[in-house]
């Protein structure tokens, strides 16, 4: 629980304007619920032949002239990007704002391997600087306050005190635009990939994506091996759905393409290494929990999440996935020892399914976690409380209603 | 192209935070673009190749009114850069966007880098939407590739406490100059 009032309000009111404007923006959609089925069509049509569809990715991109490989596991990719790194002579790289990079920790794999990675986004910048994990997919800093961040800037910059995140966004775009400028080397966390047209996309509101895309020579792509679309017009949908719910607009400023190497005569990567990520991914599918891999980390679910309003991105143990999908993914795709942890995460208010646009059942997922915790380690100490529990959570409803009835105390 | 059409893409262009002006023919829309550079007292113009911007005549009309135009050459790519001159290969009128497709002469760059980006719009490169698009798209350029940039209102960033500042990486204005032909 956070116990300073001040970071309480400015998570409170991160939550609140988000679902306003995803409100607004849903609300202009003609056919916001068709769209919303696509998506969801999307999504379960590459999730339910999951090998096929990675098999025909591949075959598109090696078309285009991609280096694919397979990273089993974290390790495996990071040890991918620095070897891929050191065979293209480089010690130095700018990465873009996606989870992947931060579940697999690559900014400490790099350091490790005396390489330099910067986060050319804001937020990640930020976070890095300030010491602290990124607490949502979206505003990696949403949680810090304006006072918190010029406290940071102060200590590591001594640059004079200021509340204006104007002065202090300015303060940080600097530094970050001439390293852009000099950019070499860009390793990428892809949003979606288009299977049939082996078509890459990277979203985001400040053009980070876009100018690496242009300026560094080579690009070093990772990709969630689920965030896959059939082709370019599921792709299409996924990204409306995902702009939507994520800034509440029917696209956000920059959607960037990406799919060969471009031609000495234009601006471009000229090399792409792709590497797909499963880590554990497979696994999650076969386990029964493949409705989880559903989720396109748009963070609907987080803003009208009573327990994160209340913690925010810490609790979720230390993983990029916070929030109602953090508390079903991270045991499932960390370590399954989270689980008893994550679940207590969950008061059951069943809001973040009704925001969730690719209807994703959270409540359902973290009930059913919490039988299989309780299968694998029953507790021995307190059976009595325990078959009280199970009672409990083997009725989802009576038990959502029962947690919703204590809130309004 | 139908003027509800192209009205659509006005109100949606302003929503997302760019400006625009219209004109009935390429001749007065190179007219409004020596004004509009003029006026925002820039010289130097980082710009597509002049011979491939939708507007004919141009190339000694800036140079006659003093404006130098270079293109994005990595060298010469500054922080500070002001202004940047492109055309767009297509605009999707629903979300009031528009569309680069990246070739020889017609780099990104002019659109990402600089401060502010001027955007040439015959009005017939205004699609209703997406889907539109790609349809037409598939008809005619299917075996190009597929590298394109969808444009929506100026760059920024929310990251703190949801502030936008206005042109973090790309420009913090987005100006359209749409003409009839
Ligand atoms: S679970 Fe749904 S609402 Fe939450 S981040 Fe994933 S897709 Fe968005």
């Amino acid at each position: 629980m956070i116990s300073d009032q001040r970071t309480r309000h400015t998570l409170h009111r991160l939550g609140n304007l988000t679902t306003a404007a995803r409100n607004d923006a849903w609300s202009r959609v003609k056919n916001a619920e068709a769209l919303k089925q696509q998506a969801i069509h999307a999504r379960d049509r590459v999730l339910a032949d999951l090998p096929a569809y990675l098999a025909r990715l591949e075959t598109a991109t090696r078309a285009h002239d991609v280096a694919v490989l397979h990273a089993g596991d974290a390790q495996e990719a990071n040890r991918l990007v620095i070897q891929t790194m050191r065979g293209l002579g480089v010690t130095d790289a700018l990465r873009n704002h996606h989870p992947l990079l931060d579940e697999i920790q690559l900014d400490r794999a790099a350091k490790a391997n005396a390489i330099q990675l910067t986060p050319l986004h804001p937020g990640d910048y930020l976070a890095q600087l300030a010491d602290e994990r990124p607490g949502h997919p979206i505003w990696p800093v949403g949680h810090l306050t304006v006072e918190a961040i010029s406290a940071t800037l102060q200590q590591k910059w001594r640059i004079p005190e200021t509340y204006n995140p104007d002065h202090l966004t300015s303060t940080v775009r600097m530094p970050l635009r001439r390293a852009l400028l000099r950019t070499h080397t860009a390793i990428l966390g892809v949003t979606f990939a288009a299977v049939e047209e082996g078509v890459f996309v990277l979203l985001d509101n400040d053009g980070h994506n876009a100018s690496l895309t242009s300026l560094a020579r080579h690009v070093i792509l990772l990709l969630s091996i689920e965030q896959i679309a059939a082709d370019i017009d599921d792709l299409d949908a996924l990204i409306q759905v995902f702009a939507l719910s994520a800034w509440g607009r029917p696209l956000p400023a920059y959607v960037t393409h990406l799919q060969r190497p471009a031609p000495r005569e234009i601006d471009g990567p000229r090399t792409i290494h792709l590497i797909l990520v499963d880590n554990r991914r497979t696994k999650i599918i076969e386990e029964g929990f493949g409705q989880a891999l559903r989720c396109i980390q748009c963070g609907a679910c987080h803003s009208v999440c009573p327990v994160y309003q209340q913690i925010g991105g810490r609790g979720y143990a230390n993983s990029p996935y916070t929030g109602p999908i953090g508390a079903v993914i991270n045991p499932l795709l960390l370590r399954p020892d989270l689980g008893e942890a994550q679940a207590a995460l969950c008061a059951g208010s069943g809001g973040c399914q009704d925001a969730c646009p690719v209807a994703i059942p959270i409540p359902d997922l973290i009930h059913a976690q919490r039988i299989r915790l309780a299968q694998t380690h029953p507790p021995n100490d307190d059976k009595r409380y325990f078959s009280v529990w199970r009672r409990l959570i083997s009725r989802p409803r009576f038990f959502r209603s029962y947690i919703r009835r204590s809130y309004r105390k | 192209m139908s003027e509800p059409i192209i009205k659509t893409f006005i109100n949606a262009w302003t929503r997302w935070g760019g400006t625009w002006e219209r004109w009935e023919n390429p001749i007065a829309a190179r007219l409004a673009l020596l004004r509009y550079l003029q006026d925002q007292h820039r010289m130097e113009i980082l710009s597509w190749q002049v011979e491939l911007l939708p507007i004919p005549g141009l190339a000694a009309a800036l140079n006659d009114a003093g404006f130098k135009l270079f293109p994005p050459d990595r060298r010469r790519l500054n922080p500070d850069l002001a202004m940047g001159l492109t055309a767009a290969d297509a605009a999707l009128a629903d979300n009031g966007s528009v569309i680069l497709v990246p070739a020889q002469g017609r780099s990104w760059l002019p659109a990402l880098i600089p401060i502010g980006h001027v955007i040439l719009l015959p009005v017939n490169r205004i699609y209703a939407d997406m889907a539109a698009w790609r349809g037409d798209w598939r008809r005619t350029r299917a075996d190009e590739s597929l590298r394109t940039l969808i444009i929506t209102g100026p760059s920024f960033s929310d990251d703190i406490e949801r502030h936008k500042h206005f042109g973090m990486f790309g420009p913090r204005r987005t100006h359209i100059i749409l003409f009839d032909v």
